[in-house]
């Protein structure tokens, strides 16, 4: 029975891992503390996947699993420095392996100094969900993730209006 | 800017090219159960090898010596209160240790805002201050009357002994006092930055 619980959760994990990996990106800002998130993240899955009562919502379980523990080791972990940018030079981005455009780059910088529950509605409101599904996983409410996303998307557009400019 | 650019960019984060495989992820999931396994066992075991070690001490002292009712009451609330003790910490270890992260946020946020509270204002916690320097004065007495030869009451006459009690309160209550003290700044401080996540995710005026 494990077994078979154990086979169908790696099945779910490497389908959704992209979620695990895009919330690491937010929220942490170094490879060590990215690796040791992911792996706080996939076992508290496991922990809360046996009394998973509802298999349809997969994705929302995933993201709350995933944004809740990443804030709580955020909270927990002093050694976090929170004003790290993230690598600037290629060399960096191709040993952690990532292809990353420079303009999604700075995206993800100017994330990164939103306060950890817009960082949340943001990833969520990127990722395609809608206002009811962001209002579900944050347990905020529906107006309120309006307002979040509105405000957020201001704050990120004023910080990369360069980019526009500069077309 | 348009919104819909935002989200191109986002897409062109490159995650796809930090997936991992199958094997990669199980390797992963089983050293995190093994680490956690390892963790538990140690603690427990660590737990319950010093609970046996003190009441197996302190049933052979308290039968060798039963006719000394003072050392025989002193043992009983010495086991009871190391039990207890222990007990205790191993229970809020492991609540600490199961939390549950497949609620909403908000609500994730307020169980653990709702936990630390319970804890930080109980009644109970200042009682605290005082059971490490009694543990250490009850500790000091079940050993030194035991092998001094001399009776509970004899020992406690004695001047060397009230002199080691006397410096062992001094110097344990402010010890006791500020450990708890320590703690309790973390605990609060742990809770404040959780009544301020909450207010930041509910609050729409301090965003």
């Amino acid at each position: 029975m494990k077994t078979e619980n154990k086979k169908e959760f790696l099945d779910i994990l490497e389908k959704y891992q992209g979620i695990l990996h895009k919330v690491n990106l937010i929220y942490f800002h170094n490879d060590a503390d990215r690796e040791d998130n992911f792996q706080e993240m996939v076992y508290q899955l496991w922990n809360s996947f046996l009394s998973l009562k509802n298999k349809e919502s997969i994705g929302s379980w995933i993201y709350k699993v995933a944004i809740n523990t990443s804030i709580t080791k955020l909270k927990k972990d002093s050694r976090f420095v929170y004003n790290e940018n993230f690598p600037d030079t290629v060399e960096e981005d191709i040993e952690t392996g990532m292809e990353r455009s420079e303009k999604s780059k700075l995206l993800l910088n100017a994330i990164s100094e939103l306060n950890e529950t817009d960082k949340a509605v943001m990833l969520l409101y990127l990722d395609g969900k809608s206002y009811e599904e962001i209002s579900e996983i944050t347990g905020i409410s529906k107006s309120n993730v309006g307002v979040k996303i509105n405000r957020a998307k201001k704050t990120l557009k004023e910080k990369l209006k360069f980019l526009s400019d500069g077309k | 800017m348009e919104n819909d650019e935002l989200k191109q960019l986002w897409s062109g984060t490159g995650v796809e090219a930090l997936s991992l495989t199958k094997d990669e992820l199980k390797s992963i999931l089983g050293s995190k159960i093994q680490k956690s396994m390892n963790r538990f066992i140690l603690i427990t075991l660590v737990v319950a090898l010093t609970a046996a070690g003190v009441l197996v001490f302190l049933l052979i002292t308290g039968v060798e010596r039963k006719s000394d009712p003072l050392y025989v009451i002193n043992n009983l609330i010495l086991g009871i209160l190391t039990i207890t003790s222990l007990i205790s910490s191993l229970v809020s270890w492991y609540r600490l240790g199961k939390a549950d992260y497949s609620f909403s946020m908000s609500k994730m946020i307020r169980r653990k805002r709702d936990m630390i509270s319970r804890s930080l204002y109980s009644p109970y916690r200042k009682v605290k201050v005082l059971v490490i320097p009694l543990l250490f004065v009850l500790t000091v007495m079940a050993i030194n009357v035991y092998y001094s030869g001399m009776t509970y009451a004899e020992v406690l006459n004695s001047e060397e002994s009230l002199a080691a009690l006397m410096a062992g309160v001094i110097v344990g209550l402010p010890v006791s006092f500020y450990v708890e003290r320590k703690l309790y700044k973390q605990q609060l401080s742990y809770l404040n930055e959780l009544k301020d996540l909450y207010r930041q995710l509910v609050s729409v005026d301090k965003a």
